[in-house]
């Protein structure tokens, strides 16, 4: 084979595999943003922490929020909430940074899998 | 309110289940720290003392509960391990519908033994206002591959998996199990009213029949809500895997859209559904060294 198209090829291979991975990393962060509070379940987005903050800012100390099967949930201090849910998003987005930094600088597929050696 | 895991191993000639629900309960504990509770038969049950030890056995499972197992049900399936090599062999998954008697636990995580637990992710559902929870959402690890069907037959009704499913004991779950019962006692009539293509008995199907029943034939205001978490990962039997390079670290061979054309792909801290059952007989003793130095 030519070499020029087999460097392609190998590239071809190597970004797939980077791709598969980059897939796989955001699955995580986005199951990791899920959040149970009080029987229901939220998906921690900016549209949460602004609507929480919106609150905050209107004084309203408590609220019944819509979770994420539209059911209604009924949050007792929102100001807590917002700091538990806002804790975890950065949790999350932070080891979702450092997993995808680290999968870009990979310029090989055995470096994206960390492959040792079987013995 | 009591929480835990309930499994069922039933193994045939040749997979050994038993062997799989061990290094996942071992996972279920270091992950959720849960109690598990196995449903299993006699001569499966034997089997795994002898091979595993029953000190060891104990240690995996705070509940076994020992059940008859119908000789008479006869169900074949095409077990694959990678896409060069399938076996047609038993499989024992009729008695899926009295998890909800069997089940000693108030809230009751019932998961397919080979749905290995990599993460606290399933955590999200103790407590839920949701007194039955159940996917129809699924993932691939490769991001190419088409996953799957969204519906249970060419009639369209919404194909749930029920590899994990999360009970409170409540009349809404007792219907579920009752009505999953139904439908497996009339698998023949729902096999011709849905066009199933082939006439293996699948929880799969039984569960979605009874999920469509309860949703009142609609899926507009469903009764039965999914997981709290984004989707089932899948890894079919056509895949494999590579190596167990840790806790809650595995690497797969992942076969692309051709045949026999594979992508490695590590998956960590995630849950996963290796549905090659040979694969993960093959690395079982790995996984429950591994997991028995950190339970």
């Amino acid at each position: 084979m030519e070499e020029r198209l087999q460097k392609a090829l190998e590239f071809a291979n190597y970004r797939q595999t980077l791709n598969a991975h980059l897939h796989k990393s955001k699955i995580k962060a986005e199951t990791l943003l899920m959040f149970s509070k009080n029987g229901g379940n939220f998906i921690i987005n900016e549209q949460l922490i602004c609507f929480l903050d919106y609150l905050i800012r209107n004084e309203y100390s408590e609220a019944t929020l819509l979770d994420s099967n539209k059911a209604p949930i009924h949050i007792a201090d929102v100001s807590a909430f917002l700091k538990e849910v806002t804790m975890r998003y950065f949790e999350v987005t932070n080891d979702y940074l450092n997993e995808y930094q680290t999968l870009r600088k990979s310029r090989s597929v055995r470096s994206i899998l960390d492959i040792k050696d079987k013995e | 309110m009591s929480r835990g895991v309930l499994m069922y191993a039933h193994n045939n000639t040749e997979i050994d289940y038993f062997k799989i629900a061990c290094a996942n309960a071992l996972l279920v504990k270091k992950n959720l720290n849960v109690p598990v509770t196995l449903v299993t038969d006699t001569g499966t049950l034997d089997w795994g003392r002898k091979d595993l030890g029953e000190e060891f056995v104990l240690s995996c499972f705070d509940n076994i509960l020992e059940i008859d197992r119908d000789y008479s049900f006869k169900n074949t399936r095409n077990f694959f391990d990678t896409s060069y090599n399938s076996k047609s062999l038993q499989f024992y998954n009729c008695n899926h519908w009295t998890a909800y008697e069997l089940s000693p636990y108030d809230e009751t995580l019932f998961i397919d033994v080979d749905y290995l637990i990599m993460s606290k992710s399933l955590s999200n559902c103790w407590g839920s206002n949701n007194e039955v929870m159940i996917n129809h959402s699924i993932l691939s690890p490769l991001d190419i591959k088409a996953p799957y069907s969204k519906v249970i037959d060419d009639m369209g009704i919404r194909l749930y998996w029920a590899t994990v499913i999360y009970f409170r004991k409540s009349s809404l779950a007792e219907h579920l199990f009752t009505l999953v019962k139904h439908v497996q006692e009339n698998y023949s009539y729902y096999k011709d009213l849905f066009y199933f293509a082939n006439g293996m008995f699948r929880n799969d199907n039984a569960f979605s029949i009874a999920v469509h029943m309860l949703n009142g034939f609609s899926e507009e205001e469903p009764a039965i809500h999914e997981l709290p978490i984004n989707g089932l990962m899948m890894v079919w039997d056509t895949n494999d895997i590579y190596d167990v390079n840790g806790i809650n670290d595995i690497t797969l061979y992942a076969e692309k859209t051709e045949k026999g054309n594979y992508i490695l792909v590590r998956i960590k801290d995630t849950d996963v559904h290796i549905m090659n059952k040979w694969a993960i007989n093959r690395f079982s003793d790995k996984l429950i060294s591994l997991y028995k130095e950190v339970v």
